[in-house]
């Protein structure tokens, strides 16, 4: 009998934790047809479908990347998550599915895209990012992409994808938490700046 | 730069762990603060593209894992290996032996004819050089990867047997059960080959560790798949139609058997 059941899973995850992004990949591979087919057979749902939730169960699983321990077989975890997943949309009542939707921005642009949008004169009348949502997620989508200040996209990524406190992002990227507190704040104001140089080109 | 209180309610009304004196003094200061209110957005909107953009370049990658699986697939079923005597190599090398063996036959019956002799001797010489060229072209085309498409379809253009292989994780284990989540039997892995035959059949080869399945060319033309039965524990080769059964013991006895549509 193995000794550590899990330990291809555990080597896995600990090659992608210490900046291999090919674990990662070689994790989808290893997984993604064994999960997919679990949940075509007992969810009864389409391979399209099982593949899209087997897409997001890797979404939560990238998300907690700085803070993910391997208690069993990663294609278990990624099944009951996928599963969950399906579980929680199908319970949830149809406002709560349009509230949810409500919190997405309604017009994403790709790249191309951005320049040709027409904007309207009243976009531009408010200096307040409170109130136009719509063009302020615009002008932010294209901004990130042109964010190359370090660190500023390691804090950006740890803080609102990893979901990591600022003091656990301090402690990842080995900065003092004041210090990181500054840059955080700095990296606010060098966004604000590339969103009123974009709303300004766009005038 | 806001304080470091505000930073803090912020960051926890984000991530949803707001408690309820966060919420009151929460609510206080988007209605007295305008800075507040305005960092408050603006972080918002900021971790809803950042996820969104983080989202669809992940998406991007998943997509081009798949295209790469699909594209290994391909190539997996296309790797061709001809039985020997279907290969032109070996048939030019077999006509050569088989005409330099009459030669022989035929030198030693003509031998008192110094003339003839002579010629047939040249005729010999000729044909051993064409068979030592040939053999060395033979050596060099078994050297090379088998699976180098450009060479097979020049060997042969039409092909006849499609022999392929696949590798599908099977856990060995010392009782029938295989468990499923936290009871799962994980230990080794056991490497299946498909091989496609006329016959369907079965075999433990190499040590007992290795099942090879046995299956007619067209039955393997369809996409099988392994599964997992859950009610009956169990796994299955299938295509959809008809169903194998793994069953599998360290000590005991090792079987594939057809088993009901689960």
């Amino acid at each position: 009998m193995n000794i550590d059941p899990w330990r291809n899973d555990r080597q896995l995850i600990k090659r992608w934790q210490d900046g291999d992004n090919k674990a990662f990949k070689e994790i989808f591979r290893q997984n993604v047809k064994k999960v997919t087919w679990k949940l075509v057979q007992d969810l009864g749902i389409t391979h399209e479908l099982a593949e899209e939730m087997f897409d997001d169960s890797m979404m939560v699983l990238h998300q907690k990347k700085e803070t993910f321990t391997v208690k069993g077989r990663l294609s278990t975890y990624l099944y009951e998550v996928a599963k969950h997943k399906s579980i929680d949309e199908q319970r949830k009542p149809i406002n709560q599915i349009m509230q949810s939707f409500e919190y997405l921005p309604r017009v994403v642009l790709d790249d191309d895209d951005f320049g040709n949008y027409e904007w309207e004169q009243e976009d531009f009348e408010t200096n307040s990012l409170i109130d136009k949502t719509e063009t302020i997620d615009i002008i932010l989508h294209k901004a990130l992409n042109l964010i190359d200040k370090k660190p500023c996209k390691e804090i950006l990524v740890l803080r609102y994808w990893n979901e990591l406190k600022l003091a656990e992002v301090a402690v990842k990227l080995s900065l003092d938490y004041g210090y990181t507190r500054k840059r955080a704040a700095e990296c606010e104001k060098y966004i604000k700046e590339i969103v009123q140089k974009l709303k300004n080109k766009a005038q | 730069m806001i304080s470091q209180e505000k930073d803090e309610i912020i960051e926890r009304m984000l991530f949803g762990k707001l408690t309820s004196d966060d919420q009151k003094q929460f609510e206080m200061w988007m209605a007295e603060d305008a800075e507040f209110k305005e960092t408050f957005e603006f972080r918002k909107h900021l971790g809803v593209q950042l996820r969104l953009k983080h989202r669809n370049e992940l998406k991007q990658t998943f997509k081009q894992i798949r295209e790469e699986m699909k594209l290994e697939e391909t190539i997996e079923k296309e790797v061709v290996v001809l039985p020997i005597w279907q290969q032109n190599w070996f048939r030019a090398v077999a006509s050569v032996v088989l005409l330099l063996g009459i030669g022989f036959v035929i030198n030693d019956k003509i031998s008192t004819y110094s003339a003839q002799q002579m010629a047939m001797q040249t005729t010999i010489d000729s044909l051993r050089a064409t068979l030592d060229s040939l053999s060395l072209q033979a050596s060099t085309n078994l050297a090379r990867n088998p699976t180098d498409r450009d060479y097979l379809q020049k060997v042969s253009p039409k092909l006849t047997v499609r022999p392929q292989s696949r590798e599908l994780p099977l856990y060995e284990t010392n009782d029938v059960s295989l468990g499923f989540g936290k009871n799962e039997k994980p230990s080794n892995v056991l490497p299946v080959l498909f091989i496609p035959s006329t016959l369907r059949q079965y075999e433990y080869a190499e040590g007992m560790d290795t099942l090879r399945i046995y299956m007619a060319v067209s039955e393997w033309e369809q996409d099988w798949i392994l599964i997992y039965n859950r009610p009956k524990d169990q796994y299955l080769l299938s295509n959809l139609k008809n169903n194998y059964g793994i069953i599998k013991g360290l000590e005991g006895r090792k079987a594939l058997i057809k088993v009901n549509r689960p």
